[in-house]
């Protein structure tokens, strides 16, 4: 038995390439969902539903989405590390941005991301155009699938905002799926905006 | 032999110092800490030379363009030591302090570093690593340890 | 209808082919991110473990929806075709690995899941000051809330935890009661 669980465990944990290991995607989904819930303080508390459906929902829950946040941000720094174990990267900021566009995107998302632009000076931005994660929130009808999901996709901020401090590139990142002008979700598409801090 | 194993962050801090000089020499094991601390930091001002150019792209990393590999050989001689480097996509240095200068083991030392490397890798892995602190776990010592100790042991 | 070992196996290979997958590691990363959190908000082990727990059973609860609907299981027969499914199948469908059952008690009320392979703690070393931290409580918590959906109330626990020095991971399941329940068809559509 011993050797069994030594020989798992080691044989998984040993130096090398990235690990091929994969787990079904519901259970990503689920932990998000459980996690957000957790921090949001969550607990069928009356008034609650309010609470989530604010308009300064931002304003209320600053600290819930600053710590979902860093932990995308903790996530991100960690998977980096691991992702780029065998990849040779040369430290310009565009290489970092399509590591994270093509590699990071695709072992966290299964996919890449669809379209990136930049103003060569320092901004860029990532188009997503089918984010599973938001797939089930509808934000043109209701303000409290339009909050949560929102909140959700700080997560993914974090990520990309650990990615790029792990490879030296330190930026900010926000997103959003909701076109001001037209007052409407673009969801699933999602855009995700990297400026890089100047030093 | 590899008298000293260091793992550096990005920011230059060291991560972990580990020495491997006989004791029977006689010095202090506080001397000893220090004396190689003194030489990795020494060390990183050439890893990290600056040269003209684009001020994002470290020296290290046009050094690694070049031989297309995170070992980057030999770096410098420091006092009566050969010093060597490794430095990950991430700017994490693992830099090699020998007695001497290596030419016929030079892959197996590369291949070591890779190693520790991905120990260093595992160890992030680990959600109760603090990122970019000291590193502090026993079992990435012992691995550490294991792997200098395996190099130093099979001189001749 | 009862279902053979063999096809346990294999209608677990079989949801597990047909599901979109993900890094195990990004989840592990979250994981233990989330874990993390949970050490610094609460000082005492006991409370972390119990939070687990919870959230486990909140996940639990909603996980046997998506397990019902994907996994081409039928209703089980008895306990024992419950426990064979919830190792073979359920945790290959969803974390990829073939657990165990083990260690049935005398009136056949109470058994384990042997897990060799744990993909929530591959690189995970416990510190000494979390030496009583049951770090992955999380999946006690899912058994027990999707058995409770189908009708069985059950205390699971880990019995023995990698993490904390045994050889394997063992998760005991006792089976406290059965609910009175109104059936819904779908429990009865067998293969």
């Amino acid at each position: 038995m011993a050797s069994a669980a030594a020989a798992a465990q080691s044989a998984a944990g040993a130096a090398g390439a990235p690990g091929k290991r994969l787990v079904n995607d519901v259970c990503v989904d689920m932990l998000l969902l459980e996690a957000s819930s957790y921090l949001l303080g969550r607990r069928g508390k009356p008034g609650e539903a309010e609470d989530l459906e604010a308009e300064n929902f931002r304003e209320l829950h600053h600290s819930a989405i600053a710590r979902l946040e860093s932990l995308g941000w903790d996530v991100g720094c960690r998977l980096t590390e691991r992702l780029c174990q065998t990849k040779l990267l040369s430290g310009e900021p565009l290489e970092a941005v399509k590591f994270i566009c093509k590699d990071f995107w695709t072992e966290v998302f299964r996919k890449q991301i669809d379209k990136l632009q930049t103003d060569h000076r320092g901004t860029f931005v990532l188009r997503e155009l089918n984010f599973k994660w938001l797939a089930k929130y509808a934000p043109d009808k209701s303000r409290t699938d339009r909050n949560l999901a929102w909140f959700t996709l700080q997560f993914a901020c974090g990520l990309v905002r650990g990615a790029m401090a792990t490879l030296n590139q330190p930026a900010t990142v926000k997103a959003d799926f909701w076109d001001e002008k037209t007052d409407r979700s673009l969801l699933p598409a999602v855009s995700f905006t990297i400026r890089l801090k100047q030093a | 032999m590899i008298v000293c194993l260091a793992v550096i962050s990005k920011a230059n801090a060291p991560l972990l110092v580990r020495t491997y000089v006989d004791p029977s020499l006689g010095e202090d094991q506080a001397d000893t800490t220090i004396r190689f601390h003194h030489i990795v930091h020494t060390s990183l001002d050439v890893v990290q030379e600056a040269r003209a150019g684009d001020r994002h792209v470290p020296a290290c990393r046009r050094w690694c363009a070049a031989t297309r590999d995170m070992f980057l050989g030999h770096l410098c001689p420091m006092d009566e030591y050969e010093v060597y480097g490794y430095v990950t996509s991430t700017q994490v240095k693992i830099l090699a302090v020998l007695e001497e200068t290596v030419t016929s083991r030079k892959s197996e030392l590369a291949a070591l570093l890779h190693t520790i490397h991905g120990f260093y890798v595992n160890y992030q892995l680990n959600p109760f690593s603090p990122l970019n602190q000291p590193i502090g776990s026993e079992r990435f010592k012992l691995a550490v340890d294991r792997q200098v100790n395996g190099y130093n042991a099979d001189i001749g | 209808m009862a279902t053979s070992g063999k096809q346990h196996t294999r209608l677990g290979e079989q949801a597990w082919n047909k599901m979109s997958k993900v890094n195990a590691e990004f989840f592990a990363l979250t994981y233990g991110a989330m874990v993390m959190q949970l050490v610094q908000d609460f000082e005492d082990t006991a409370a972390v473990n119990a939070q687990l727990d919870t959230m486990g059973y909140n996940i639990g609860v909603r996980l046997i929806d998506e397990f019902l609907a994907k996994s081409g299981t039928g209703a089980c027969a008895d306990l024992r075709d419950t426990a064979e499914t919830i190792a073979k199948v359920a945790f290959k469908m969803f974390l990829g690995v073939v657990a165990e059952v083990a260690n049935w008690n005398a009136d056949g009320t109470a058994f384990s899941v042997v897990l060799y392979d744990n993909p929530l703690i591959e690189f995970v070393e416990l510190p000494p000051q979390h030496c009583e931290l049951l770090y992955s409580n999380v999946l006690c918590g899912v058994i027990r809330g999707a058995l409770e959906m189908v009708q069985m109330k059950v205390e699971c626990r880990f019995a023995r935890d990698v993490l904390r020095g045994d050889d394997l991971n063992e998760i005991r399941v006792e089976l406290k009661e059965v609910l009175a329940e109104q059936m819904d068809d779908q429990y009865f559509e067998g293969m």
